[in-house]
């Protein structure tokens, strides 16, 4: 069951990734500290989330269609 | 793949983050996982969960860093405390710096499964897959870590001791009296 739902968000991520958290089923909502755990976790995730990524990594990802048979070995990462 | 890894990877970026609480380090770690699972895209069985699958690749990554860590490392106190302070630096996030600093005191595993389930998306069955644990375990470590995060918020236990846990109250207190 909670795979179906998986995929249909993972099929459907491309909106905002902020919903993702709240589209989750199963947690009750309680009160309290808890809670506030929660919105704290959210707010960690959420903050990572919803920033553009990294140009390294998207470089990264562009060498994917440079290099469809040969994607290991991107860039020796120095140090 | 390669739709599907570029709208993963704020998802997986998100969770790394979590895990580790330091921005830079939760980027390597994406970066190494995005050319692990492109190197091993033929291991991957579509029509099964990316986002978990690399989920999985990122914190066996994540793991087998500290363990390698915990034989080179002493200077993890101080470090430490300026990654956390690099998260929490931006006003307003007083309350989330203390946050920050008690996930810090949580067994990895525990915070893991906090990330997972908390904050993540996944399933209880999900996570348990991700960790290769029972779906029991990761209840209970769910349920430990958050009992544990209350009690610290609540004072019961002293935040990181020494010197990073000074130089923290000392940021917070510079950071309030730069909002005053």
């Amino acid at each position: 069951m909670t795979n179906d739902e998986k995929d249909m968000k993972d099929g459907a991520s491309l909106s905002p990734p902020a919903g993702a958290p709240a589209a989750r089923g199963g947690a009750p909502q309680r009160e309290g500290k808890e809670d506030w755990i929660g919105r704290q976790l959210r707010r960690v995730f959420d903050d990572a989330l919803n920033e553009p990524l990294p140009d390294d990594i998207m470089s990264l990802l562009e060498r994917i269609d440079e290099h469809p048979t040969e994607p290991t070995k991107p860039e020796a990462k120095n140090g | 793949m390669k739709n599907e890894l570029v709208e993963a990877l704020p998802m997986l970026r998100a969770f790394a983050r979590s895990l580790c609480g330091n921005r830079d380090r939760a980027d390597d770690l994406v970066q190494e996982t995005v050319m692990r699972a492109l190197a091993n895209r033929d291991k991957f069985q579509e029509g099964t969960n990316l986002h978990a699958w690399l989920v999985t690749i990122l914190r066996n990554q994540y793991y087998s860093e500290i363990r390698k860590r915990r034989r080179e490392v002493e200077d993890s106190e101080g470090t430490h405390a300026s990654r956390l302070s690099d998260i929490a630096a931006q006003p307003g996030h007083l309350e989330l710096d203390d946050f920050l600093r008690a996930m810090r005191l949580l067994p990895d595993e525990q915070r893991e499964a906090l990330v997972l389930i908390g904050a993540s998306g996944f399933s209880y069955e999900e996570a348990a897959e991700i960790c290769g644990v029972r779906v029991g375990t990761v209840k209970s470590r769910v349920s430990r870590a958050r009992s544990r995060l209350d009690e610290i918020m609540n004072g019961g236990v002293d935040l990181p001791g020494g010197d990073s846990a000074e130089r923290s109250a000392n940021e917070i207190a510079q950071a309030m009296r730069l909002r005053a």
